[in-house]
């Protein structure tokens, strides 16, 4: 429900940014700025935002590169995004779906040349937008000439009628793979919630005039 | 184990996905304000290379000539170096023009559009499809 809540306010954060809107519902009503914790969790840089580490993998506004190390039993797929690591592990189960992961828990398998995973055991925030934890993602890679083709498709019975599918290339890249320690500096979240006080206190002080 | 090469770095071309998530790393609108916009000129003071976003302090002298302390958020050091930007490209002492938004706490913050350097030449901040008000700055955006 928080997580509901959270994105619901959205549109409204863009549309009415002067004024501190979400007293308007009561004082004891959570509001989206009261701590670190109801920020979502690329505010928080606990996830890259716009699903960049997925799964699904989306490609986001920057830091698409992805590295890929193969070895006989295991994949790991490095996000540059907030360096999240995907660990794959071949031709194994799925663990206790009491065990619950930020990026769900995938295991693979080859069907011919295309790799398949197989992703779910997600906690309560996966990084795509509107899912849950009953989110289930099979992803494919296939190679081709100069790119890997992905393709996914999704299914969440909590937030989708029925199961939706994507797939884009993911070009082959030359390009350094940098780190992106988020939270080096992460002063965006000191200056959100600061901002978040001093419209709230405009807000007291206006109501208080107003009932004068 | 015959599709893909050990250490094979793939890049995903950033085919601009736009929607109502595309908020780069925090929310434009959660940290700063589009109804105040600045311009700032003066002296890099410092420049802080850092994730998840560049901060760039300049002195600004304002109105009435008083010298103010400002730091301006930039893109990812990771995209910035991807534009050929680097730590070493603004120095401290370097005089530049500031175009941005002042952040929502009133502090002397501010998130940058463009750099504007004494020759003319525009470095781009990188603050695009963050929810930044679409105001001519980046000509790619919508």
């Amino acid at each position: 429900m928080r997580l509901a809540k959270r994105y619901a306010n959205y549109g409204k954060v863009a549309a009415a940014n002067d004024r501190a809107w979400w007293l308007e519902e009561g004082e004891d009503v959570e509001g989206p700025y009261d701590d670190p914790e109801v920020r979502t969790t690329s505010d928080r840089c606990l996830q890259g935002f716009g699903s960049t580490g997925g799964p699904p993998m989306l490609p986001t506004l920057y830091n698409n590169v992805k590295r890929i190390v193969q070895t006989p039993d295991h994949i790991l797929i490095l996000i540059e995004m907030v360096h999240d690591s995907r660990i794959v592990r071949m031709n194994s189960e799925h663990i206790s779906p009491d065990i619950r992961k930020w990026m769900g828990d995938s295991i693979g398998h080859w069907e011919g040349d295309t790799l398949v995973i197989d992703t779910t055991n997600f906690n309560d925030t996966p990084g795509l937008y509107n899912a849950t934890r009953d989110l289930h993602v099979v992803e494919r890679f296939t190679r081709t000439e100069d790119a890997l083709h992905y393709s996914f498709t999704v299914e969440d019975p909590n937030t989708w009628t029925e199961p939706w599918s994507g797939n884009y290339n993911w070009p082959r890249s030359e390009e350094t793979v940098y780190e992106y320690a988020c939270h080096e500096a992460n002063y965006a979240m000191g200056n959100i919630l600061r901002g978040a006080r001093i419209l709230e206190a405009e807000y007291r002080e206006k109501a208080a005039a107003d009932k004068e | 184990m015959k599709l893909f090469r050990p250490l094979l770095a793939v890049g995903v071309i950033a085919t601009a996905y736009f929607s109502a998530q595309a908020i780069g790393h925090h929310a434009f609108s959660a940290e700063f304000d589009p109804n105040r916009p600045l311009i700032l000129k003066g002296p890099v003071t410092k420049v802080e290379w850092v994730n998840p976003h560049s901060w760039i302090h300049l002195e600004h002298t304002n109105e009435s000539g008083e010298k103010e302390q400002w730091m301006v958020e930039g893109g990812t050091p990771n995209t910035l170096l991807r534009r050929g930007v680097n730590k070493r490209t603004i120095k401290p002492g370097t005089v530049i023009v500031v175009d941005g938004y002042q952040s929502k706490d009133r502090s002397q913050r501010a998130n940058g559009r463009n750099i504007t350097l004494a020759d003319g030449k525009k470095l781009f901040m990188g603050s695009s499809g963050t929810g930044a008000p679409v105001d001519g700055a980046d000509p790619t955006g919508r």
